[in-house]
């Protein structure tokens, strides 16, 4: 059970995910804490959703590929596809035959990985590029953010109507951390703490990935408590004017 | 045996003042600005335009160190923020000494509401508030 989501604010990337994942156990599935963004090179992470051995699978592969370190171009991205592709669908044929074999009628889903990469490139655009379980791709940057997992629909709804663009990334990591602590507030299927936050930015001319640390991350949550204090207050002033009239 | 820092030991001092009031963060890292900057320390922690105001990663560090250590208690929120306050363990390490400073500031910081902290702070530090999330415009309205 993930969140994963990507903001592409005015000087960089901040990429957030919750914390807790679901495997498979001989007595039922458990939950443990996982993390589930990934350091590539020097300029690109890797954040995913969907099942832990597929996710496994991927990141070795993706990490594999040295020219992801480069200016993405399309050839490159096509390659980077074609390497996934095999891997899943001998995944889906395994799983389909194995379960058939059981009940036929009855497949549960299969262990399927669907990716989020982000890169800063050399000029300073940044790349959110998402990778379903087919290996279909889009690029989400232009949308100004991405997201993959089963509480995506929380990244949507909270999302909405900020200008993700044109914030700064401290501003975005505020926002990150919002969206991940209300879907694992609101979300009853297995979202769960610790947030993580990565970030990656373009200073003049060295590009820097970053990992939050606990001492950011206990500022954050408290910035976090302060906005919705302030909210609170705001509220109550719009209340009593409504009042006065 | 811990040895605290002098760092460590105002902080400390701090949550041990006006009879162990609980502190939430942003009470702390605002009192210990104040601190910093009505005695003007070299050694102290610092502060930085955060997005609510001054802020020093270090604090969070020791505030991490003094709970590992038995020294400070928390009480955790999910929906608040966190309030600290020192364990009779903490307090023995202290002493009996009281910094009139550090009281004085502490029953100043907790009897404000948290919109009014952030007033007093950012019209006395104005340098200070320039990344906070909350801007004096709507503090003004507050």
């Amino acid at each position: 059970m993930t969140l994963v989501i990507a903001l592409s604010c005015k000087n960089g990337i901040v990429i957030t995910s919750d914390g807790q994942t679901t495997v498979g156990s001989s007595g039922g599935p458990v939950r443990v804490e996982s993390q589930k963004i990934f350091k590539i090179n020097e300029n690109t992470l890797f954040g995913a959703s969907g099942s832990v051995g597929t996710i496994q699978k991927s990141l070795q592969i993706v990490s594999e590929i040295k020219d992801l370190e480069s200016d993405w171009t399309p050839s490159l991205m096509n390659n980077v596809r074609n390497k996934l592709f095999p891997v899943y669908r001998s995944e889906v044929e395994r799983h389909v035959v194995f379960h058939r074999t059981i009940n036929p009628n009855q497949i549960p889903p299969p262990p399927i990985a669907d990716i989020i990469l982000c890169k800063v490139q050399e000029d300073g655009h940044n790349m959110i590029w998402h990778i379903a379980p087919d290996c279909s791709d889009e690029l989400l940057h232009e949308l100004g953010y991405g997201c993959t997992g089963n509480g995506s629909i929380f990244a949507h709804t909270l999302l909405k109507g900020f200008d993700i663009k044109n914030m700064t990334t401290e501003e975005g990591k505020l926002l990150a951390y919002n969206t991940i602590k209300l879907a694992i507030e609101t979300g009853a299927y297995g979202l769960g703490e610790p947030i993580d936050i990565w970030t990656i930015t373009k200073d003049q001319e060295k590009v820097e990935v970053h990992r939050l640390s606990k001492e950011e991350m206990m500022a954050l949550k408290d910035t976090w408590v302060s906005w919705k204090e302030i909210e609170k207050e705001l509220f109550k002033k719009i209340a009593l004017k409504e009042l006065e009239k | 045996m811990f040895k605290l820092s002098f760092k460590q030991k105002i902080l400390l001092s701090l949550l041990k003042a006006y009879n162990k009031k609980a502190m939430s963060p942003i009470q702390i890292m605002k009192s210990l600005f104040l601190y910093s900057q009505n005695k003007k320390l070299k050694e102290f922690y610092e502060f930085k335009p955060y997005l609510y105001g001054p802020c020093s990663f270090e604090v969070y560090h020791d505030l991490r160190i003094l709970l590992a250590k038995g020294l400070i208690s928390a009480i955790p929120s999910l929906y608040s923020w966190d309030f600290y306050t020192v364990t009779s363990h903490g307090e023995k390490i202290l002493g009996k000494e009281k910094d009139i400073e550090l009281e004085g500031i502490k029953k100043f910081v907790v009897s404000k509401s948290f919109p009014e902290l952030l007033k007093e702070i950012y019209s006395k530090y104005p340098e200070f508030s320039k990344n906070s999330i909350i801007n004096n415009e709507i503090l003004k309205k507050l």
